[in-house]
This record gives C-alpha cells, structure tokens and sequence, in this order.
C-alpha cells in the first residue's frame, strides 16, 4: 500500500530522517513509536506530502507518490491539536473536503448531509452537527477531526500524536476505540506516538524510531519479548539498567549472581544489564549489611506497589511487586534489603544480547533456570 | 477589618490617587482640546461653522482625502496580508530583515517620508527629470500624496496580523489542503476567516492615519488650494491664514473621524479580543 524508500530528510544541519525504508501493508495499523526528535513525525509529514524528502522515493499503490502535492494524495490527516477550523460548524468540518471539491467530482447536497451524519453516527456525536469547535471537549474534537478525515474516503489515514492532547483517561477510552474502528473499516494506517503502551496497545505493528532511523519493526509482542537493541528494551516501558561485568556468562546484577549461559564463551567483556520493575524481587534483611541496598520509598498504585531502592552505589531502582506481597513482606522506608533479579537482558552492545536468568531453582517457577532461546 | 481583603498591597489613597492623575492627565491633554476645537468651530454659531465646510477648497480637500484613503488602504491591506502570510508561516532567509523593514515607517521621521519621495521623484530627484520629460507629474500632485501615504500607513496591517497569524500557526491551512483544497479556496475558507476581525481592525487603523497624516504629505503636496491640499494641511492653510472658524471646523471633522475610528476600535476589542493580536505598540 505504502512503500517508503531510503528517505533522507534534513532541516538545516539537523538530520530528520537517514535513509528509512518502510512497507505498509494494505489494511494494516501501523505505529510509528519514538521519543521526541526521532523523525517519526517528519515521516508521517513526508507519507502525507506536507513536507517532501531530500531524497529517497514514497509510493501508493505501486505508483510514485513522491512528488505528488498533498491535495492529491488522497490521504486523511488527522493532526495532534486536531486543526479544526475554528469558525465552521461540527457539520462544516467533517463537509469540507467534499465541498472543496470540483463541481464535477462534488456529491450533491442531500448526499453530502447524508454522508455527515453516518459519520457522526460512526464517531458517535449525532446532534452535534450544529456545535462549533470550542464548543466541544477534546475527546469529541478529536473524533470531529477523525471524521472530517475519513468524510473524503482517503486510501490511507494518517494520524499524528492522535491522544497526544487528551486527559488520561479519554485516550484510554478513545485508543480502544479507535482500535475497533480500524476492525471494522480496516483502513491502512499510520499513527504517531511516543507512547508505547499505546503502541502496544492499538497497533498490528510498531515500528521503533530513534534518531532518524528505524530501530526494530514487528508485532507489539514480538517487540516485547525480543528487543532488537538496548535502545528499544529501555524505550519500552520502565527498565532498570546495571552497567556490569560480564565473566564466562555470570554476571553480577544488583547483588545477585545471574547465569546468561549464551554468553558462556564470551570470555570477560563489560556490560549493561537491564532489569524490568516487576522482574525485581525485594527481599527483607533482618540487619544492615555491608554494601546492602535501602528501601527509600513505596508508591500504591491500584494492585501494584512500586518501591524505590537505594543500591549501595547510590543509584535508584525501581521494582514492582503485589499489593499483596508488599503487604505481607512489611517493608518500610530506610530498611535494608535484598534485591533478586529474576531475569534481566544483558546487551554487550547493541548486537550481541543475552538473556541472564538465576542459575538456581529457588521458590516458584518464575526463579527455574532456563537456557534461554531467541 | 475589612471582609475581602485583596491581594494587592497598595493603600487605598495610593490607588485613587494614581486614578485621579491619570484621569487627570487624560482630561488635559485629550478631552479638554477636543472641546475647544469643538468649541472655537462653533464660537460664531452654526451658520458659520456649515459655511466653512462647504467652501470650494475644502470640498476639495475631503475629495483629496478620502481618494489617497480609497487608494492606500486597499493596497496596504494587499501587501500587508501578503507580507504577514510569507512571514508568519513560512520560513525564508533574509525574513528578520522584512520584519524590520515593515516597521521602518513607523521608526523614520515623517518628514523624511516624504523627502524620500522627493529626492526620488522631485525635479532635482534621480527619476524627476525622466518623469518630466513623459509629463509625468509626482512630487506637488496628487500621485506624491498617495505614495507617502501608503508609505507611512505601510505597517498597519501587516503588524496586526504576523503575531496572530503566527499564533494561529499553519495546521489549519494544512489540514485544508490534505482534504483538498486549492491554494485559493484554503486562503478563502480557512485563512481570512481566521483573521478577519484583525484584518479589519488593522484597516481601520490605517485608515485613520491615512486620513490624518500631515508630515509626510506635507512635504510632497505643495500646499495648492483646491488642488494638493488633504483636509489636514487645508486645516493648517486656514489657521495660517487667522481663519479660525473655517480651521477648527474642519479640524473637528478630524476630530470626529478620531472619535468614530476610536469607538470602531473599542467595539472590536471588546467583540472580538480573543482573535485580535496582543498590542504592543
């Protein structure tokens, strides 16, 4: 549907984007997850023909789309503070690329009303036509917007930071939403985030950005499970990260001795050990101990609590545990403890990753040692 | 102890004597010299007072006057919409330098408005002896007073408009354009309905200084009765000449012109303040 080739795209002597190349398949859901400044809104610009590239080639449907004016693209924008206009009605807005049409290609009025209501029915804000922008919330301008783009039938729909302006709990609502959306109208799109729980959450697949470039492409738990850099492991959700020493696969992570066993030839090499929250186990001491870690402070967050651990070295960590464990281990604040790691993904570089588990069975199946298969 | 104490720490008499100075100072210098131009027009009575309206040269005047308006204003709302578009949402080199040079009229000296013109277009000009030889006549006539005017009133528009269109950003457009629309139609159904209440504001301004600019024209007119005389410098001839009923009558149409462009002004600010750019000047 799209195919975006070695685009290059500088602004002065900054470099947006250094040779990208990217296939959407047709009705695919596509995210674009980076942090800010990594080029994913330069290329969403450059797939809609708001910005052109230096160089390299964008293609619809086969056909070069690269010089193709953003009028004729036929693609539906949906912009992160919306761009309503401001002085028509609901009603005028999601009209307007119908009636800027020529007359030739122009639906008729009676069609033109009839095709804003479906869509007002389908973004679920019948009896507002009338309304002006400023006189609706954020969510309901959001979907304005949404409707305004798919009234022109556009080949592919594009959205930038779609839930980037919205209060936490509408973008929750508004992301399932739109996820059903796209199940039922099966649409080619792109979106915009750099937020990856709703990448995760929205996207058939997610395509990590990071200074221009493209870091990794696949499914959400593909993603996940098999970060393809330290880069990508640390931008998905909360990590800890141990800089180590790696010896004939032990690695020593917060304290505790951990096996990688695919790095068992690697001989002595330095490394970064990253450790996700809720992969931390907090043990208890009865009494300090030399080069023990401190509990500093804990947050309740619904069913999880997540605790902040001073390590001897000075650095924090964080770890995630039950309510209910957290409970039942009493943890105070200044207390000494344990940390127990029960599996972190140690990078050498970002080439070479390993996964570093305890070599021992201890409580519960989560602790079994298991070589490690990727 | 009073029930609402306020935030503010000033005493009472420190505020109502900061009210009274300014108001004060208001009465001196604005309200108590428009009525005595009121009060000097009609010191003879009405009659006289209408008389010295409807004389040939000041008829005339008003004719000049709001001719050089009908022409400057409609040019400097084009190029003042055109410059603020370029430089409000595109980004261009040498784009600090048109922003100086749009207050540059506002920065010079009147007076050295309208010598600009005549060492342009003036007999001793660099362009004067060429225009003369075609019969083209400038500098003392008609054409003169319309360029210094448009010169002068040069910034009006474009001031009011680059900070709110800067402020409105490009996203509008954008989206129009992604939908659609042509260059022209987006210009049309997006941009000038986004600015205009700006618009009119910044046209109104205009046009009370091209109605009311004396400096510059000044220079260039040549001060012929009847013939290169705007109701300002008319105002002036006839002080000049101790006819005193006859200026400060048509000083008071000045005047008026104040008041009406200043009641528009707060009307529209009052109205429309959320699309009208934050003043600075």
């Amino acid at each position: 549907m799209i195919d975006i080739r070695s685009i290059t795209k500088r602004f002065g002597t900054f470099t947006a984007l250094k040779e990208v190349s990217l296939s959407v398949e047709p009705g695919e859901l596509v995210a674009l997850l980076g942090p800010s400044g990594s080029g994913k809104t330069t290329l969403l610009r450059i797939i809609a023909g708001l910005e052109f590239p230096d160089s390299g080639e964008v293609e619809f449907e086969g056909r070069p789309a690269t010089d193709l004016s953003a009028r004729d693209r036929r693609v539906g924008f949906v912009f992160q503070h919306f761009a309503l206009f401001r002085h028509m009605s609901v009603a005028d807005n999601i009209s307007f690329g119908l009636r800027v049409r020529e007359p030739a290609r122009r639906p008729h009025k009676a069609e033109i009303r009839e095709r804003v209501d479906h869509l007002l029915d389908m973004v679920q804000l019948r009896g507002l036509a009338g309304r002006y922008p400023s006189q609706l919330s954020g969510g309901q301008r959001q979907r304005v917007a949404l409707a305004r783009a798919l009234a022109v039938e556009p080949r592919v729909l594009l959205l930038d930071e779609p839930f980037g302006a919205l209060d936490a709990q509408v973008r929750k609502d508004l992301r399932r939403w739109l996820r059903h959306l796209h199940d039922d109208l099966k649409i080619t799109s792109v979106f915009v985030t750099h937020d990856q729980e709703e990448a995760m959450e929205v996207a058939d697949r997610v395509v990590v950005m990071d200074h221009g470039c493209i870091e990794q492409t696949g499914a959400p738990k593909d993603i996940y499970d098999h970060p393809a850099s330290a880069f990508v492991y640390r931008f998905l959700g909360n990590v800890n990260s141990f800089p180590c020493v790696i010896e004939d696969g032990w690695v020593q992570v917060a304290g505790a001795e951990l096996m990688a066993a695919d790095l068992a030839r690697a001989g002595r090499r330095e490394a970064t050990a990253f450790v996700r929250p809720h992969d931390l186990e907090v043990v208890p001491l009865d009494r300090p101990r030399r080069g023990a870690a401190h509990m500093r402070h804990a947050v309740v967050l619904g069913p999880m609590v997540r605790v902040e651990v001073d390590l001897a070295d000075g650095q924090t960590v964080e770890a995630e545990i039950g309510r209910e464990a957290f409970d039942r281990l009493g943890l105070r604040p200044h207390q000494p403890v344990a940390l127990l790691p029960r599996r972190a993904q140690v990078f050498l570089d970002d080439a070479v990753q390993a996964r570093a588990v305890p070599p021992h069975s201890g409580k519960g199946e989560e602790m079994q040692w298991r070589p490690r298969s990727m | 102890m009073p029930p609402h104490r306020r935030p503010v720490t000033e005493p009472r008499w420190m505020r109502v004597t900061l009210c009274l100075l300014a108001l004060g100072f208001l009465t001196l210098f604005l309200a108590l010299p428009l009525a005595a131009v009121l009060g000097q027009a009609l010191a003879r009575g009405v009659e006289p007072f209408a008389a010295a309206l409807v004389t040939p040269d000041t008829m005339a005047a008003i004719r000049l006057t709001l001719l050089t308006a009908a022409i400057a204003v409609p040019l400097n709302l084009v190029f003042g919409l055109a410059a603020a578009w370029a430089i409000a949402k595109f980004r261009f080199p040498l784009r600090g330098l048109l922003v100086t040079l749009i207050d540059l009229p506002f920065s010079v000296s009147p007076v050295v408005s309208g010598l600009i013109y005549v060492l342009m277009f003036g007999l001793q000009g660099w362009l004067g002896p060429t225009l003369a030889a075609h019969g083209i006549k400038i500098i003392f006539a008609v054409p003169g007073i319309v360029l210094a005017t448009i010169f002068v009133t040069l910034p009006f528009v474009a001031r009011e408009l680059i900070p709110l269109m800067e402020a409105q950003g490009r996203e509008e457009e954008e989206a129009a354009i992604v939908l659609g629309a042509g260059g022209w139609r987006t210009f049309l159904l997006v941009t000038l309905p986004n600015i205009k209440w700006g618009l009119l504001y910044g046209v109104l301004l205009c046009n009370a200084r091209a109605m009311g600019e004396f400096g510059a024209v000044s220079v260039v007119s040549g001060h012929i009765r009847g013939m290169t005389t705007t109701i300002p410098l008319h105002v002036e001839i006839l002080y000049n000449e101790y006819d005193f009923v006859g200026a400060f009558a048509v000083a008071s149409l000045l005047a008026l012109l104040a008041l009406v462009t200043l009641a528009a002004k707060t009307f529209l600010e009052w109205v429309h303040r959320d699309e009208l750019a934050a003043h600075t000047r």
